[in-house]
Formats: C-alpha cells, structure tokens, sequence
C-alpha cells in the first residue's frame, strides 16, 4: 500500500512537468546563461570549454592563410547590433587572425552599422600588431546600391566606392594605389544575420572568381550549407560555436570561447526541458488508460 | 565615363535644370489621362529593365558582343551612379512619411500620441548628436588624454552604444526565452517522425556546444567509430539531409524571385495595388 | 565570367517563357488548377472564433516595404478583413512601412465597404508603429496584450522578430496562423503557431483567394518551370557522371557548366 502511494506520487509528480509554467522556464534560462557570463566579474572563474573545429571552421581558416601576400581581404560587415553577439566575436576573431598573417584588409558593409563595429575591433587590435590606417587596413563604410554596386566594385573599385568612410579619395589611400578591382581581391569574408550572400556569389565568386567565406548567425547557417557544397563557399563558420571554433585555431580565448559554457547550459537546459515533457505527456496518458 | 565638372554655377543651373523639368515632366503626368500616364510608366520600366539582362546576357563571342561592349557595359558606372543617387533619395522619403505619420499623430491626439513626440525628440536629438560627432566632435573641448572622450564623443556613444545598441540586442535576446519556452511545449513525441525530428534535433544541439562534444569524445577520432561522435553526426546531418533539403528549397525561392522580377519589368502587376491610382 | 554563357541564356529563357506561358494562359482565361489548401479552412476558423469570443483580430504584413510579398499579404488581409467586416469585428494591422500604412487603411476600408459595413471601419486600427524590426516587434506584443486579440495572423517577409510575436500571442490564447515565404522563420511559426502556410504555399494561397489571374498563372508557371529545372538538373547529373567513364562527353559537360 505504501509503496502504491509513493509510485502515485512519483507519476503525479512526473505528469506535471507536461506543463511547466514558463515564468519557471524563463527564470531558469536566465539562471543558466547569466551566471557564466556574470561570473568572471565577480571572481568567480569557470572552465573554458575545449573546442573541435569542423570542417568548414577549418576550411575558412585555411582560406585566410592561402590568400596571397600581394592581394587584400574584404571583410563584408553586413551586420547590426542584433546579431552583434553572434558576428561580433567572428569578425574580431578573423580580424585578428588576418592581423596575424600580415595581410592587408578593407571593411566595408551592406549595413550602416556594420563596418563601424568592425572598425572599433581593427582599432584595438590594430595597437597590438602595429597595424596602421590606410596602409595595411581601410574602411569604406556603409555601402548603398546591393548587388548593382557590388558588380561595380569588382569592376572599378576607385571608380564605384571613391572615398573611404571619413572621405579620404581612395587615391590618396597608400594601400588601395594597388588596389583597383576584383582581381586584386583575394578573399571575401562576409558576415551576416540575413541572406545577403547571394549577392557576393553571383559578383564576386560567379563573374569574378573571388573566394568566398562567410560569418553567419546560427539561425541561416543550415541554408548555407549548399554553397559550401558546390564550393562556392571555401569556409563557414556558424554562430557563437563558429567563433569559438575560429579562436580554438587562433589559440585565444574571445567572445566566441566564453559564451560556449552559457551556451552549453541554454542547450542542455532545451534537453532536459523537452525530455521532461515528454515524460510528463506520457506518464500522463498512461494514467488516463488505466 | 562622365567626369564630375568643378563649376559650381554649372553645377546649380544643372541642378535648376533637372527640377524644372522633373516639374514639367510631372505635371504632364498628373495632367494626362491614367491610361496614357500608365502606359508611359510601363515603357520607361520595360526600358529601365532592359538596361541589366542585355548588358550580362549577351554572352562573349558573338555578333552582339562588340555592340554590348560599346554601348552598354561603358554605362555601368554612370547608371550605377544614378541608382544609388535615387536610392539616397528613398531614405529621404522614408523620413519626410515617418514625419507626417507622427506630425498627424500628434495634431489629432490618437491613442499613443505622446509616443510620436518621444520619436521626434529621439530623432533630433540622435541626427544632430551624430552630425556633432562626426563634423565637431571638438566642439565644447579637446580630448584631454589618449583614449578620453570630449563630451560630444560622449554623448554619441552613449546614444549609439548604451541606448540603440543596447535595445536592439535586449529584444533580440528575448528570444532565447522565448526559443526555450517554444521548444518544450511544441516538441513532444507523438508520432515516429516527431521522434525521428527529436533525435536529429538532439544530435544537431549537441553538436553544437563543447558540452556535447565532450560527451563522445573518448571514441578515438581514427576509429571507424569516429562518424559517431556527436560533431561528426551533427555535420553529417547538416550537410547530407539538410543540405539537400535547403538545395530543393533554393530552387523553388529563385524560380519565385524571377517570376516577381518578370512581373514587375514588364508590369504585368497592374491588378495588384500598382496599378491603383491613390 | 564577367557575362553569361550560352547556357545560362538557355536556361534563363526557358523558365522565364514557361512562367510567361502560365501568366499568358491565365490571362486569355484558361482555367488553372490550384488545390485549395487547408490553411484557408484554418483563416475562416480562425476568424470565426475571435468573432464568438467578441475579441479583434491581428494581422500582421511582416517587415516587408514596397514588395511583392508584402502586397501578397495584403490580398489575403483583405480576404480576413471581408470575413471579419461582416460580423463587424476588428482587425488591427500594424505595418512597419508609411507606404504600406497607406494601402492597408485603403485595403481596410474597402473591406469593410463591400461587406456592407462601412461605419465599422476604424481608421486608428491601421497603426504605424515603426520603421525598425524590434521596435516594431515591441509595438505589436503591446497590442496583443493590451487589446486582448483573440486570433493572430502573420503574413508576408519576417525575421528575427517572428518567434517573439508568435511566442507572446500563443501566451495570451490567441489562435494563430501564419504563412511566409521566409524558409528560415517556418520553423519557429510551426512550433508556436496553430497552422503555418510554409513557402510557395503562401504565394498560392494568396493567388487563390485573390483569383488574379496573373498571381495564378505565375504559380502555375513557376511549378512548370521547377520541372523544367529537375529536368535539367537530372540530365547535368547524368552526364557528369558518365563523362567520368566517356571523356567524350567532356565538352557537353563543360557547354553545361558555363565552362567552369
């Protein structure tokens, strides 16, 4: 008898995790991913998760290192301050990495706000690899006109962009006197939110030939997952794991490596939520045929 | 192609020029019957549209080349240019409805009218704080040290980074509560493809985090085994059922954004709200 | 490859002329065939209840501005609106575009005219809210729980912002459909929504309520031209991979390829 009453209360107490009221759902998500990231202000320091890189992190990071010394890097900043925690890390991290191997790069984006947050982290990082303005990295800011101005950039960069975001003429900028087309490109990187990546594919990789990377939010990655097949696409990183991925092979840890621990409870917290559900519905409808 | 001209009196008279005859030109149009005044709009667009397919169209090495290298590949700047003047323009428009909308808003006292008077205020002040920091950023003082801000600098970032970035992340990161509360009360197993959704769902989750991969990753990576270590599955899925999946729906997205662009070149939309005289 | 290829022309032609063939067909009043989808039992259900529940209804055009999409997304408003007007209830619609602010209150009023209520149009029930996406999306779970919306309907271009309206109106009870064309934002409108219009069906759905015959013979053009793709992505594929056997077939692989 007793022990019929204590498997009633297990299963009673097991059928109402079917409906959770989500104030609890929502006050353990921020439990989970707040205190990993609160905690390092506060003394407390947590491990830093080790990272496997994929394929496609590495294949981006092989196409940063084979871009020849005597062409540039475009870095697409095609994002805003909404998926500045997910493109945020990756820019800094190739950034960085494009610091590292000595080549010269440009920012520009499709977005207003973009090539600004792009041009902070070059700022910074520029004092740690004595990168200077205008020599080894430029900025040409917020471009208007998608793919049309995209075209024209490949064709006559001088003739379509003119000045770069402060209004210096691009021929008074000592690293674009080399600089005048998609030939001279070696590599386009773009990040993004939303689903501009078909405008870079059919200027600069389908008429061009410009390798293309690109930095995504996780929410799109699945959708580029064709173009990395056909090789349009030589590298892609997906989301705060791309991140991590990127400094695990840069060996620093960045955004992308200190938000894999509140990401991994956000996940686990998804897992056991849905698991417990699911036992919850079950339980339930058993009790209801008996 | 074209070369800007430094004239400043050239430049205005040119400029009087273009809004004379834009006036001339519209009060034609507003003057004249709808049918014709369609009928202009249809082959202005059919013409403006033609512009783009012909110039990448007209494939290398034929009898057509020579003439699509004289005649339309030249104009790609100049054309370009244009758009791009027409596009700054729609920014203009943009700001000059979101004006009125509010200004209407506020005179005839709707229901959120004190939100209109908050967006005016928002708007002056961001428009003239950004102006200051872009053109004046040393108005009231000089930067005293290396990496301190004048006040101007201050009053931008604070704007732009404490409020306008600030929001814009807090909304979009209500949706890792939302995606939470989403999932569990949406993925429950009560058929085999909702099982076999849930355990893909669950690789891919996995795959995705360090948590995960640290959970198979004991299965030595030269094993024959490998291909079960939640990071190899995860990409497994995405690049053999997803990726193909996503290929199919690609098709049917470019057939559909061909099939706009077809209509509207040669305005066939003209039943639609295009055609409607407002 | 600065310009096409030949076989890029083909292509190009070929699925434009059957999408032509389609509108052409519909237009000299051929009669095409489209299914009626099951999403549009689920609008007439849905309006029905949130008119039992004395409760109005919202039905959000999405992000888009001046776009097909979004015009696609009126046409089926003004079917809601139409069905709604009839037992004179509300429909609310906030759009995120003036332009669009504009046509939806025009798009309103008129349903409300042919339903033979034109004094239970409210003009303030069209509300521009913003131009930007979370402010928009801000603006419109404050209506949903101030005015208590008893159906919800997302049509038309979304992003991000999609989850947290769908998530917000599935906490207040409403009953929800949406329908987009934005793939990426399916799966959050799935799991959040009572009934979703996934992709093409959306363009079709609106074509079948609308009955324009352009709409219509684009739909069934487009579903012509997807053949015409399969077929061709089929003959590609096996040529490449007999051309790994005959080296023959290399040159016809490569006039395939565009020379790549």
């Amino acid at each position: 008898m007793r022990v019929a009453r204590i498997s009633d209360l297990i299963l009673t107490t097991l059928s109402r995790f079917q409906q959770v009221d989500r104030r609890i759902i929502y006050v353990l998500v921020w439990i989970l991913i707040g205190f990993p990231i609160v905690a390092p202000h506060v003394g407390i320091h947590l491990p830093v998760l080790p990272m496997y890189p994929t394929r496609a992190a590495r294949s981006f990071f092989e196409a940063v290192e084979s871009v020849p010394n005597d062409k540039v890097i475009l870095l697409a900043c095609d994002f805003d301050p909404g998926t500045l925690g997910e493109n945020g890390p990756q820019c800094r991290s190739v950034i960085e990495h494009i610091m590292r191997t000595g080549k010269k790069f440009i920012i520009m984006g499709l977005d207003q706000v973009g090539p600004t947050i792009a041009q902070a982290y070059a700022e910074e990082l520029a004092k740690k690899y004595g990168y200077k303005y205008g020599v080894d990295y430029c900025n040409f800011g917020w471009i208007t006109g998608g793919q049309m101005f995209l075209e024209r950039m490949c064709r006559d960069l001088h003739a379509a962009v003119k000045q770069d975001k402060a209004g210096t003429p691009l021929s008074e900028i000592p690293m674009m006197k080399n600089v005048r087309s998609a030939k001279d490109i070696g590599l386009v990187v773009e990040f993004t939110g939303s689903g501009l990546l078909p405008l870079y594919i059919a200027t600069f990789n389908a008429q061009f030939g410009v390798k293309l990377a690109q930095g995504c939010t996780g929410i799109i990655g699945p959708e580029q997952f064709p173009y990395l097949d056909t090789g349009q696409l030589s590298g892609l990183l997906v989301g705060l794991k791309g991140a991590a991925e990127y400094e695990e092979m840069l060996n620093v840890v960045g955004g992308g490596k200190r938000a894999m621990l509140p990401q991994s409870a956000g996940h686990l917290l998804i897992i056991i939520l849905v698991a417990l559900g699911n036992i919850g519905m079950w339980v339930a409808r058993r009790a209801e045929r008996r | 192609m074209f070369q800007p001209v430094e004239s400043t009196i050239l430049n205005i008279a040119l400029m009087a020029l273009c809004v004379l005859v834009s006036v001339i030109f519209l009060g034609i149009l507003h003057n004249v019957p709808p049918n014709l005044r369609m009928r202009v709009i249809m082959v202005v667009t059919f013409i403006a549209g033609l512009y783009y397919p012909l110039e990448f169209f007209i494939p290398d090495g034929t009898v057509l080349t020579p003439l699509r290298n004289r005649y339309l590949t030249p104009f790609l700047n100049p054309i370009g240019d244009a758009v791009a003047v027409m596009a700054a323009f729609t920014v203009g428009i943009g700001i000059t409805n979101l004006c009125i909308v509010h200004a209407r808003n506020i005179s005839q006292r709707r229901e959120g009218w004190g939100n209109s008077v908050v967006f005016f205020i928002s708007m002056i002040l961001m428009f003239v704080v950004t102006l200051a920091n872009h053109y004046a950023p040393n108005l009231f003082c000089k930067a005293t040290a290396d990496g301190m801000m004048t006040p101007v600098q201050a009053a931008f970032s604070i704007m732009f980074d404490g409020v306008y970035t600030a929001l814009n992340a807090t909304v979009f990161s209500l949706l890792a509560f939302f995606i939470t509360s989403a999932a569990y009360r949406a993925f429950r197993i009560r058929t085999a493809e909702a099982a076999l959704l849930m355990a893909g769902a669950l690789i891919v989750m996995l795959g995705q985090v360090p948590v995960g991969m640290w959970l198979t990753h004991w299965i030595p990576d030269e094993s024959i085994f490998r291909f079960f270590r939640f990071e190899v599955l995860s990409e497994w899925l995405l690049a053999n059922i997803n990726m193909p999946a996503q290929r199919g729906i690609l098709f049917g997205v470019w057939v559909g954004a061909l099939a706009m662009a077809l209509r509207i070149w040669l305005s066939l939309e003209r039943g639609g709200y295009f055609g409607r005289q407002f | 490859m600065e310009h096409a290829q030949l076989i890029h022309l083909l292509v190009i032609g070929v699925v434009s002329a059957l999408i032509l063939y389609g509108i052409l067909s519909s237009l000299r009043g051929k009669e095409l065939f489209i299914r009626r989808l099951a999403g549009i039992d689920a609008i007439e259900e849905a309006v029905g209840r949130a008119t039992e529940m004395g409760r109005p209804i919202l039905f959000s055009v999405g992000l888009g501005g001046v776009e097909i999409e979004t015009f696609q997304a009126l046409a089926i408003a003004s079917y809601v609106a139409r069905l709604a007007a009839r037992y004179r209830n509300r429909v609310i619609i906030p759009v995120i575009d003036t332009v669009i602010y504009t046509i939806a209150e025009e798009a309103l009023r008129e349903a409300y005219a042919e339903a033979g209520h034109p004094e239970a149009f409210r003009p303030e029930d069209v509300r521009f809210l913003s131009g930007s996406q979370f402010a928009y999306a801000s603006g419109v779970i404050g209506i949903m729980n101030r005015e208590r919306v008893a159906a919800n309907f997302f049509f038309g271009p979304f992003a991000a912002e999609s989850l947290i309206l769908a998530e917000t109106g599935q906490s207040i009870g409403a009953i929800q459909i949406a329908g987009t064309a934005s793939i990426l934002q399916v799966p959050f409108f799935i799991a959040a929504c009572d009934y979703t219009i996934i992709g093409e069906e959306f363009y079709a759905a609106s074509a079948y309520l609308s009955r324009d015959p352009i709409h219509l013979g684009s739909v069934v053009g487009q579903d012509y031209s997807k053949i015409a793709l399969a077929a061709f992505t089929l003959a590609g594929m096996i040529v490449a991979t007999l051309a790994t056997r005959w080296a023959e077939l290399n040159g016809l692989l490569k006039f395939l390829t565009g020379g790549q």
